[in-house]
């Protein structure tokens, strides 16, 4: 029975490619925007020298193909409901190497979320294995770096007045409670919350090879990295960007943040 | 200060490990139906082995990370059409092999993970360690798919990223293990000669 559901599967997906019909026209849930096939918003190009060398690697970016992406960060309300269903992820019972100490320290405790923070707030101070975890609970998984910096771009209005705004974001200190989702204009591809409310986890946030050696010139520690690892940037006054792979550079997968939240995407629907 | 690693272990037994097995969707390996026995046993929540990804091994046995429990582990990704860095990695790896005490060596893993979920096939990575004269009573080969490889890249805080060829770049990283599966030593970069992982590997081993 399974491997003949699979071999459907896998026929309908080999007819899908072959006919080239990748769902765009299929409707998306209410609370999901579609993002359609396009290139990927690039910013560090590989092995290259600012310019975007003619894929030397076979590393030319290749079309981000259409994906569904969540409208809204998850918020507190959606994450409690996911840990009474899987408990294991509670903050008294998760494991260590899934979730530092400070794994959702602003709840009032392991199910209930509290009042301090609106309920339609997002959901920060967890880990990427737990955001993963919800994501997979849902039928979906983390937006890749390619798929959310595509959303954020919002169709290439990501304009200067934009990145000065999120700029002003990321200067200021982080210190009132969160506001709740949705509260902005969404983005051209109907998305909220992308830049203004919390940073958030993406599927291969460790996916950049960047070194963090400043006095490294090649901007990678050969002998770090395996292959190629070399990146450079496709626009150098594009700091907002910067620092949100910085952010990501960063980061270890079991570490929570009063600011790092997440959403979660997945394929269109075939139709 | 095995000691304390045991005391800590048996602190920590309380905490449930997180069983995502259920969020896996079944997999369909032919007849293969060898899971290893997963007995409820005291595991560190620092453990990596609180994963429950499947892989499967060179002999195209299904096993989970915890199978590894009992021995410490030298353990690196890797792939192994990788003609660059990874050749250095298994290098340093052998030479942690030879530096260590007969006695330990026929108690610890060497194990290679594998980023290559297309082409690092069981029977791959099988010719791989014999091409390589890897003892097959210390050495471990697995393959894995997507969800479990970036789950162990996650956990061990390997970067890595698959280009459009079809070969990766990642980070070199050789990890060290003790019994359950916690981290005790990473060693970053090609160039040092492993002394001090071969070390620590040596005492765990006793």
């Amino acid at each position: 029975m399974k491997p003949a559901v699979a071999l459907i599967a896998v026929t309908a997906a080999a007819i899908a490619m072959a006919t080239g019909t990748v769902a765009v026209g299929a409707a998306a849930p209410e609370d999901m925007a579609l993002v359609p096939a396009g290139p990927p918003a690039a910013f560090f190009v590989p092995g290259g020298s600012g310019v975007a060398a003619a894929g030397a690697d076979g590393g030319a970016s290749a079309d981000v193909p259409a994906f569904l992406i969540d409208r809204r960060p998850v918020t507190r309300r959606q994450f409690a409901e996911f840990l009474r269903r899987r408990p294991e992820w509670s903050r008294s019972r998760v494991a260590a190497v899934l979730a530092d100490a400070h794994y959702l320290e602003d709840w009032a405790s392991d199910f209930d979320a509290g009042a301090r923070v609106p309920p339609d707030a997002p959901v920060t101070r967890v880990s990427w294995f737990a955001a993963n975890a919800y994501c997979q609970w849902r039928g979906k998984e983390l937006p890749t770096v390619d798929q959310w910096e595509r959303a954020a771009a919002g169709g290439g209005k990501d304009t200067a007045a934009t990145r000065d705004r999120i700029l002003r974001w990321y200067s200021q200190p982080a210190t009132e409670p969160l506001g709740v989702v949705g509260r902005g204009a969404p983005n051209a591809y109907g998305v909220y919350d992308l830049h203004g409310l919390i940073w958030e986890w993406t599927l291969d946030f460790n996916s950049t090879l960047i070194s963090t050696e400043s006095r490294d010139p090649g901007g990678k520690d050969d002998p770090l990295f395996c292959g190629s690892g070399s990146l450079s940037a496709v626009d150098p006054s594009d700091y907002a960007t910067f620092m949100r792979y910085a952010l990501r550079n960063s980061l270890r997968a079991n570490y929570t943040t009063s600011r790092l939240g997440f959403r979660c995407a997945r394929e269109p629907d075939q139709p | 200060m095995t000691r304390m690693v045991v005391v800590l272990a048996m602190a920590l037994a309380v905490l449930p490990g997180a069983a995502r097995a259920k969020d896996e969707p079944p997999h369909s390996h032919g007849d293969h139906q060898s899971l290893d026995v997963d007995r409820p046993a005291p595991l560190s929540g620092s453990s990596i082995y609180q994963s429950d990804r499947e892989w499967t091994d060179m002999e195209g046995q299904r096993v989970r990370l915890r199978s590894l429990r009992g021995r410490p582990v030298a353990l690196a990704m890797v792939y192994t059409h990788c003609t660059t860095a990874c050749p250095l990695i298994l290098a340093n790896l052998q030479l942690i092999e030879s530096a260590l005490s007969p006695e330990a060596r026929e108690r610890v893993w060497l194990v290679l993970a594998s980023f290559d979920t297309e082409r690092d096939r069981p029977a791959v990575l099988k010719k791989f360690a014999a091409a390589h004269d890897l003892e097959p009573a210390r050495w471990r080969l697995f393959h894995g798919g997507r969800a479990a490889v970036r789950e162990l890249a996650m956990m061990l805080g390997v970067r890595y990223k698959q280009k459009a060829g079809g070969d990766f770049d990642h980070s070199n990283v050789i990890t060290i293990l003790d019994r359950d599966g916690v981290v005790r030593h990473q060693q970053a970069g090609l160039g040092p000669t492993p002394t001090e992982p071969a070390a620590l590997l040596e005492r765990l081993a006793r």
